[in-house]
């Protein structure tokens, strides 16, 4: 009796995670059927695996590891295996290469959000990230986890996460930078972007110079 | 108050983040507000990054759908019915005498081809991969049927190589079509069912083949008794699947139902 009202208990916990963990599945996969079998996945493990939870500790933090090694071990053979534990190394982005004017014009005056054509990029700048780097970021602003508990999930130390994060964050800057300066939204002249951004941007550059 | 960036903004920059997170101690919490206050090109930071921070959130955040819903809901009861049973299940289903002379039949059936050779079976390894994934995948997302006439899915059975027969089932089940599906360089029919239990219609794929050619691996290795019929369960990402041999031909049942139902249907299944 008290076995099956805990249970009922489990199961219902875990369940009303299930838009917060398919949400996080549909950019880790970048499919949403893919996505939808993978949460099924990591509730089915979840549900085999209940006596292995510590009531009183996050049972989502608990739910989104699951989702993670469930991913990884899926994903492994694809070679993103790669991908989420080197990641490329993201090239040293130079803090402020936007002036402050510039990043005025990247917001929405009217709210506190990009402006609407730029958040349209969001998912592609994001689906862009290495996964290692999207997920930390997701977690961290979706989920709103803690830095610790970003760390549990991952299974990596704070340290990382924080890099992970910065790194994250700072590329998906840059990518939406980038699109708004195509678009036309941002006047390049008032953006000086330290690092070229491109081998030919580079060529060019020291052509220019030359 | 600047809009040019100094090395004091070089140092807060690597702090905007941790900060507007919440994760920073009191006394940088204090550094970093200070400069900030003083900074536009700081400030724009913090206000672009809070920016980011909400159309991400905003692009994230989604709702699954009310079918993949019910769908994840049963997966995790059955699989919660699969934890909690198994002694139970196991002490009532002592294999027979007479079903001991069996075993040695189905050992020699297993041969040849392996339905699922890219997946080692890990079952108990609660992080690990499942096994019979490529079959339970294409239940869970099946290709068009080719036909839905009776007549026509049994001439599947010069592709398949044994006696395609829709079985017919006792329960309210009704064909919805059927195709035939390489497996590996082998054959198999695959036949859609749709199945009303409790009101709810549920999706069940009959899978017929040769056993012979086709060996399906990841199976509970004991095989149990379901009135006098053999049948072997298995259970992959919140499926189940339950296979038996009737005359030469391969039977697998794949649903959403837990492994006992799914052994059920298979066990009392008529040929048609």
């Amino acid at each position: 009796m008290t076995d099956a009202n805990q249970t009922k208990t489990f199961e219902d916990d875990a369940a009303s995670h299930l838009d917060a963990l398919y949400g996080v599945a549909c950019r880790l996969t970048r499919n949403p059927t893919e996505a939808e079998d993978l949460v099924q996945d990591s509730l089915v493990k979840a549900m085999r695996a209940k006596d292995q939870f510590r009531p009183g500790t996050n049972l989502k933090a608990w739910l989104f590891r699951i989702l993670t090694n469930t991913f990884i071990n899926k994903y492994r053979r694809g070679g993103l295996e790669r991908n989420l534990f080197e990641g490329p190394d993201a090239d040293p982005l130079v803090d402020g290469w936007v002036s402050a004017s510039t990043m005025r014009q990247l917001r929405d005056p009217e709210q506190v959000a990009l402006l609407p054509i730029v958040e349209g990029e969001v998912r592609n700048a994001l689906d862009a990230l290495p996964a290692e780097f999207r997920l930390a970021v997701i977690l961290c602003d979706v989920e709103e986890f803690s830095y610790e508990e970003i760390a549990e999930i991952m299974s990596c130390p704070v340290g990382t996460v924080m890099s992970r994060l910065h790194r994250g964050r700072k590329l998906l800057q840059k990518a939406l930078y980038e699109h708004a300066v195509a678009m036309g939204i941002v006047k390049v002249s008032e953006a000086p972007v330290a690092e070229p951004t491109s081998l030919e941007a580079f060529r060019a550059k020291k052509r220019g110079v030359a | 108050m600047t809009e040019v960036m100094t090395n004091e903004c070089r140092k807060v920059s690597r702090l905007l983040g941790p900060s507007l997170d919440g994760e920073l101690d009191a006394a940088s919490t204090i550094e970093v507000d200070e400069h900030v206050g003083s900074c536009a090109v700081c400030r724009e930071q913090v206000e672009l990054k809070r920016a980011m921070g909400a159309s991400v959130r905003r692009m994230v955040k989604t709702s699954a759908s009310s079918d993949f819903r019910s769908r994840a809901l049963a997966a995790m009861k059955s699989a919660d019915l699969a934890t909690v049973t198994p002694i139970t299940a196991a002490r009532k289903r002592e294999p027979s005498l007479a079903w001991r002379a069996l075993l040695p039949l189905t050992a020699a059936a297993a041969v040849a081809v392996a339905w699922n050779a890219r997946f080692a079976p890990k079952q108990h390894d609660v992080m690990a991969e499942g096994s019979l994934s490529d079959i339970i995948a294409e239940h869970s997302r099946p290709l068009d049927p080719e036909s839905n006439d009776p007549k026509q899915i049994r001439r599947f059975e010069r592709y398949v190589g044994v006696p395609v027969r829709p079985p017919v089932f006792s329960q309210n089940a009704k064909l919805v079509g059927g195709r035939v599906l390489p497996v590996n360089h082998e054959r198999a029919a695959m036949l859609q069912y749709e199945i009303e239990r409790n009101g709810q219609q549920q999706r069940v794929s009959v899978f017929i083949y040769d056993p012979n050619k086709i060996h399906v691996e990841g199976l509970d290795p004991s095989p149990r008794a379901v009135g006098s019929t053999e049948v072997r369960v298995g259970r992959a990402n919140g499926y189940s699947v339950a296979v038996t041999q009737r005359e030469g031909v391969g039977y697998l049942v794949a649903s959403d139902l837990d492994p006992d139902l799914s052994a059920d249907l298979i066990a009392h299944a008529q040929d048609n």
